[in-house]
């Protein structure tokens, strides 16, 4: 019996949209996991930790602060194929509209401003939290990837294709 | 006390990412208890500048796992401030998407995110998750699949896609149902009804009932509850707001336009969720919590058959205002049928059929606010836009938001369980926080969409009465 492709799933800051997308290709993703996909790490559908090296690595979302660009400069060893999944790890997507605004803003806007917010309770936070990145850029900024699948998510039926064909290239290159 | 940095376990199978700190007084028992969500990304403040229209499409990237609620709690904003009102088939159909939402997204928690602790107890924590539930249990996977399939096809029916949907545009939608549809569709969620109601009677409640003793009382907290009823009746698209006293009677019923007499905000210093609360109840005393338990509180009764049962069952266990915070699953199986029961009469009725293009909106300026349940509880989307339609201010209070402070105080209660005089049962902790915080169903992208930070995910940090971290 032929091995099977180790996959993990990394979210960075991201709504997870895009692994919801996987969930909704249904059957055809236990399918997989019959036969094809050894489904090692996905925070959102299983509590393991880490994973160490795998055959595919899809990252979502994008990096806003530091310590996800951190994080992205570790993966690349660890993996054979690197997929930005989706297109807020392709393009920056609709959280890189805060490019379009000073952080600053962005922050006042949210911890000061706000109709609803009490009077004396408008101090941002900032205990123990990591710092935002100054600019949101596709992750390919900061790791070298090897296949990009843009959509907002991507729909579950081209995602399904996809993975069938980055599927054949894991097994290609092991002949 | 020495002090050293502690790496408990993430806390996964939630929406996003979160840390929890857990602070230790003098004698190394514990003083307070944090949960961090760790992302912040500027939603209400990149929203501004963009035409009010856009709301409908950039709002629901918020979550991708409740997007059906934000696009909607945003077109009734739009509506709101417009003064347009859909016609009943429209607002039928959005109530069809919106309760084939509920049915997807707690199908999803209950089989998986919190279904891995019911259905694989006996499994290590780090082994739980997708994978080893469909090896245990192949056939209960397969089926909760088809049922999702039938409630996301319904979604992507009007929404070109159940995730991220465009369908609403104010005063109507952007594509109707056909009669072969509507047929069809019925006799599906005919089949999920059935499906969902034998495979919880035979498997799902007895291991929710199980667990309910292993972890009796965990996170208990006694607080107010918020959610929309219509008619005394549980509701998800449209209603009045009601809040629930922790005895139980209701406090008060509002109109979606009122909210800011009635809701506030408030800061979190290590957090990027904003915790809301009831400012004219007091600080921790204001704290509400939404919800599927919030929804099963507020109502009178259900209005549906086989929900309203079980209801009964509900309050004959937990009295009229359930406070147990992992009673919470129960009232989540209620949602969840209640929703597919929604669906099953929205269905049957073939004037959902009636469709017609609205006519483009006219916009002036204008404010308006839209309020709907989301599966994870009561959704609050307010924005202003100018004469020609830009928006110039936003503000949402999702329901992570409203939980974000009883989650603290269900933290605290389930830190002392493991922890004494600074001896820290690890596995303990990291094992019953997550079981607590799984029966709330965080979604930190929503409660974040302010603005989003990570650490790493899920950490457990235990900080001495210093400040710094702690290992024992």
């Amino acid at each position: 019996m032929k091995r099977k492709a180790t996959l993990a799933i990394q979210d960075l800051c991201a709504c997870d949209g895009c692994e919801v997308a996987m969930a909704d290709m249904g059957h055809v993703l236990l399918d997989l996991l019959d036969d094809k996909v050894d489904l090692v790490y996905a925070p959102l559908f299983m509590s393991a930790r880490d994973y160490g090296e795998v055959d595919i690595l899809m990252l979502t979302g994008v990096a806003r602060t530091e310590e996800d660009i951190a994080d992205l400069r570790q993966v690349r060893q660890r993996a054979r194929y690197i997929v930005a999944f989706g297109s807020c790890a392709t393009f920056g997507g609709i959280p890189g509209l805060a490019n379009l605004h000073e952080q600053a803003t962005l922050l006042e806007t949210a911890y000061q401003n706000a109709p609803s917010l009490r009077t004396g309770e408008k101090t941002i936070p900032d205990e123990l939290l990591s710092a935002l990145t100054g600019e949101i850029l596709p992750i390919n900024a900061y790791v070298d990837v090897d296949f990009s699948l843009p959509g907002c998510p991507p729909p579950p039926r081209l995602l399904a294709d996809f993975l069938e064909r980055v599927l054949k290239q894991v097994t290609l290159k092991e002949k | 006390m020495r002090t050293e940095k502690i790496n408990v376990a993430s806390i996964t199978r939630i929406e996003g990412k979160m840390n929890v700190s857990i602070n230790l007084d003098e004698e190394g028992n514990v003083a307070q208890a944090q949960a961090q969500l760790l992302e912040f990304r500027g939603f209400e403040a990149f929203l501004c500048g963009h035409h009010a229209s856009k709301a409908l499409l950039i709002t629901p990237r918020i979550c991708g796992v409740c997007p059906v609620p934000h696009h909607l709690a945003s077109v009734k904003a739009l509506e709101n401030g417009l003064g347009l009102e859909p016609p009943r088939p429209v607002a039928m159909l959005r109530e069809l998407m919106l309760a084939c939402e509920h049915v997807s997204d707690h199908l999803l928690h209950m089989f998986v995110l919190a279904g891995a602790d019911l259905l694989l107890p006996d499994l290590p924590l780090a082994q739980r998750g997708l994978p080893t539930i469909y090896a245990t249990y192949p056939q209960v996977l397969r089926q909760v699949v088809s049922m999702r399939n039938v409630t996301q096809t319904i979604i992507s029916a009007f929404g070109v896609q159940a995730v991220h949907p465009n369908a609403a545009v104010p005063g109507g939608l952007n594509k109707g149902m056909t009669e072969a549809e509507r047929q069809r569709f019925l006799k599906g969620v005919r089949q999920v009804k059935e499906t969902l109601l034998k495979l919880c009677d035979e498997l799902w409640f007895p291991r929710l009932r199980k667990a309910m003793q292993d972890y009796a009382g965990l996170g208990r907290l006694d607080t107010y509850f918020l959610a929309l009823v219509s008619d005394d009746r549980m509701a998800l698209y449209d209603g009045t707001v009601r809040i629930i006293d922790p005895g139980g009677s209701v406090a008060a019923d509002f109109p979606a336009g009122a909210y800011l007499d009635h809701i506030g905000e408030k800061n979190i210093n290590y957090s990027y969720a904003k915790a809301a609360c009831l400012p004219s109840a007091g600080a921790s005393d204001g704290m509400y919590r939404a919800g599927p338990m919030a929804r099963v509180n507020a109502a009178g009764v259900a209005g549906t058959e086989q929900a309203g049962r079980l209801m009964e069952k509900f309050r004959s266990g937990f009295g009229q205002v359930a406070q147990e915070t992992l009673a919470q699953h129960f009232a989540r199986y209620i949602s969840a049928v209640y929703a597919i029961e929604r669906a099953e009469q929205i269905l049957a009725d073939p004037g959902i059929t009636e469709w017609e293009p609205a006519a483009p909106a006219e916009y002036k300026a204008g404010e308006g606010v839209g309020i709907v349940e989301a599966p994870r509880g009561l959704l609050i989307h307010h924005f202003r836009w100018d004469d020609d339609g830009y928006i110039r201010a936003a503000n949402i209070i999702t329901p992570t938001n409203a939980n974000a402070g009883a989650i603290d105080f269900s933290l605290k209660q389930v830190a002392v369980r493991s922890i004494r005089s600074g001896q820290v049962d690890r596995e303990k902790l990291e094992h019953e926080v997550g079981i607590m915080i799984r029966a709330y169903d965080p979604c930190i992208s929503c409660a974040t969409h302010a603005l989003s930070m990570e650490e790493d995910l899920f950490g457990i940090n235990i900080l001495d009465a210093d400040g710094n971290l702690h290992r024992k």
